[in-house]
């Protein structure tokens, strides 16, 4: 069965780009457009890996990495943030906060699906 | 001969019978013009008169011979017996020099500067003096000048008001001040002359001994800059720039220090704001990027044609091309609004402006225009007004409602107003505050594609016709831009 990734980013054509990408590697991907869409699909689903953007439309990444945190049964689901921030303090808050990877935007292929593969659950 | 050079020498007066005085050396006293050369006897009295003399203090040989020198004195110099006092000076030193004020035959004061000798005989009996005087007026007018010039400079300096400049002494406290210092920093001359100049720093730069190790390198390097933070007197801070000069008089000793400081908390806030622009420009641009370095490297695979989504893969890297493109010409509208380009300014008519706007950005599905504009021409760069336009309507489309309108009304005799409204959910009340500023934008419209540059731009180029752009909330609530042009001379 393949490992099933969660997308959460308010840019559609992110979106699209990284669903296209990681399709063509295998993976089943569903995608979440802020923090609102995120919370509805991780109350029914325990994906493999979430691909998470720090700035969303209706909040902040750094609230569902939380919640993620501190739900029993998604504790153990990775998150690898994809941000536009790049800044150490940033990068270092991510990782303390229980990111597993952590992802600049601009990415190419190889960096993306490197992180997927490196953290999905179960690899 | 006559014999005054030097002194302290006792020089001798030796035409004796054996040494006959020489008429060539006596020519030549007679005849020298800048030097009053004349002899006088053991008392005072004058012996013997040149052409230096005749010239500078005006009397001829026949009218001054035998007349006590004391006649050159002024009257308070007199009073306490100057000349008198200056022979025996000269007979216990041998030699005696002055400057001070003489009196001419016409009763007018020159500044000389005198020296009297004794001249002994050879057998070291007291002949007389030998008086050497010369006229200083010309050299005082240059001091004088140069003093002039100084006070010039110190008024030059006390009315700058760009900048602080000031003196220290030796030790670091304030002697001097200007109108530039009293700007910038706050005190008056009052309060802050006597002070140290460690007032001026920070409590950080107190604690790392900053103003002792200024003056200390300016000390060593003749000069020393620094650019940081400075206090004022109301205990704000300002970003200075300061320069502090070590000052030595002719011998080297070392006077104090020459401080120059310039507030530049303007333009360093300029710089901060170029730089946080750069920041959110590049910030705006990783996200098209992204998809464009993403989605490209991910058709490199033959196989990636065989996918049913190839057109729209091909379809999300053109658009986000594309966002590049408007985003980097938008910077470079802003660019050129930030330098203040103009464009010459012509009458647009605004009916045609909004029609072409239109026509180039026709509603989507399901949004009607409503558009009332009348004939008036007004002032602008017929381009920029069309990007103006533009720039509201698809802000309109984007983030309004379904109703739009555009409507004009002539209100001054010189003074057109275009309103741009819609019925959507208008603009918060925080963000309407920065809605002009680039890259404000609202939270809620943060998933809608944009680069938060438009409104920037509209507002610049709409300044640049001279005009002004308001946000005021239309009746329902819905966003409504108001433009106020200069008409054109239409009517």
């Amino acid at each position: 069965m393949s490992s099933r990734v969660l997308i959460v980013d308010d840019e559609p054509d992110i979106l699209f780009m990284i669903k296209v990408i990681l399709r063509s590697e295998g993976y089943e991907v569903v995608a979440a457009s802020g923090v609102a869409e995120a919370r509805a699909q991780l109350s029914e689903d325990n994906p493999d890996l979430v691909l998470l953007d720090l700035r969303l439309a209706d909040g902040e990444g750094w609230d569902v990495l939380r919640d993620l945190r501190e739900d029993g049964r998604l504790e153990r689901v990775p998150v690898v943030i994809l941000s536009a921030h790049a800044s150490p303090g940033t990068i270092q808050r991510a990782l303390s906060e229980g990111a597993a990877g952590y992802v600049t935007k601009p990415f190419v292929t190889s960096e993306l699906v490197g992180a997927v593969r490196e953290h999905a659950y179960g690899n | 001969m006559l014999d005054i050079a030097g002194p302290r020498r006792r020089p001798h007066l030796r035409p004796s019978p054996s040494h006959p005085e020489p008429t060539t050396i006596r020519l030549l006293v007679e005849s020298v013009l800048d030097y009053a050369i004349f002899l006088l006897d053991e008392s005072g009295h004058i012996l013997s008169w040149n052409a230096g003399a005749q010239r500078i203090k005006g009397y001829k040989p026949q009218e001054i011979i035998g007349k006590h020198f004391s006649i050159f004195y002024p009257e308070e110099d007199l009073a306490w017996d100057k000349p008198g006092r200056e022979l025996k000076t000269a007979l216990q030193e041998g030699r005696v020099e002055d400057e001070g004020w003489r009196v001419r035959k016409d009763g007018s004061r020159f500044w000389a500067s005198v020296v009297i000798t004794p001249l002994y005989e050879a057998d070291g009996r007291l002949r007389g003096f030998g008086k050497v005087t010369r006229d200083l007026s010309e050299r005082r007018l240059a001091e004088e000048h140069l003093r002039r010039s100084e006070e010039e400079f110190r008024m030059l300096v006390s009315h700058v008001t760009d900048y602080a400049i000031f003196m220290l002494d030796a030790r670091g406290y304030v002697q001097t001040w200007n109108a530039g210092a009293q700007r910038i920093k706050g005190w008056t001359a009052d309060e802050i002359i006597g002070k140290h100049f460690s007032t001026f720093y920070t409590q950080e730069d107190l604690d790392a001994q900053k103003p002792e190790r200024e003056l200390e390198m300016a000390k060593t390097a003749g000069r020393v800059e620094d650019e940081a933070w400075r206090v004022r007197k109301d205990g704000s801070l300002f970003w200075a720039n300061v320069v502090i000069t070590a000052v030595y008089d002719d011998d080297g000793h070392l006077q104090g220090f020459a401080k120059i400081t310039r507030d530049l908390t303007d333009r360093r806030n300029a710089e901060l704001a170029k730089d946080r622009f750069i920041a959110n420009a590049a910030h705006e641009l990783r996200t098209p990027l992204s998809v464009v370095i993403g989605l490209s490297s991910h058709l490199r695979n033959p196989k990636a044609v065989e996918d049913p989504e190839f057109p729209e893969q091909i379809d999300a890297l053109a658009r986000q091309a594309i966002r590049m493109r408007t985003l980097v010409n938008n910077l470079l509208d802003l660019t050129q609004i930030v330098q203040g380009k103009t464009r010459p300014l012509s009458e647009v008519r605004l009916d045609d402006a909004v029609e072409r706007a239109m026509l180039t950005l026709p509603p989507p599905d399901g949004t009607s225009v409503d558009t009332a504009i009348g004939p008036e021409t007004v002032r602008a760069d017929p381009g920029r007004l069309d990007q103006v336009i533009t720039n509201l309507l698809s802000n309109a489309y984007r983030y309004g409602g379904k109703r739009i309108t555009l409507r004009s009304e002539a209100r001054a005799p010189d003074l057109v107003v275009l309103e741009v409204a819609d019925d959507g959910p208008g603009v918060s009340s925080e963000l309407a505050t920065v809605l002009f500023e680039p890259f404000k934008r609202g939270a809620e419209t943060q998933a809608i594609e944009g680069s938060g540059l438009g409104l920037a731009i509209v507002k610049g180029f709409v300044e640049s016709f001279q005009g002004r752009i308001d946000y005021a909330p239309a009746d329902g609530g819905g966003a409504r831009f108001l433009i106020y042009f200069k008409r054109g001379e239409d009517r």
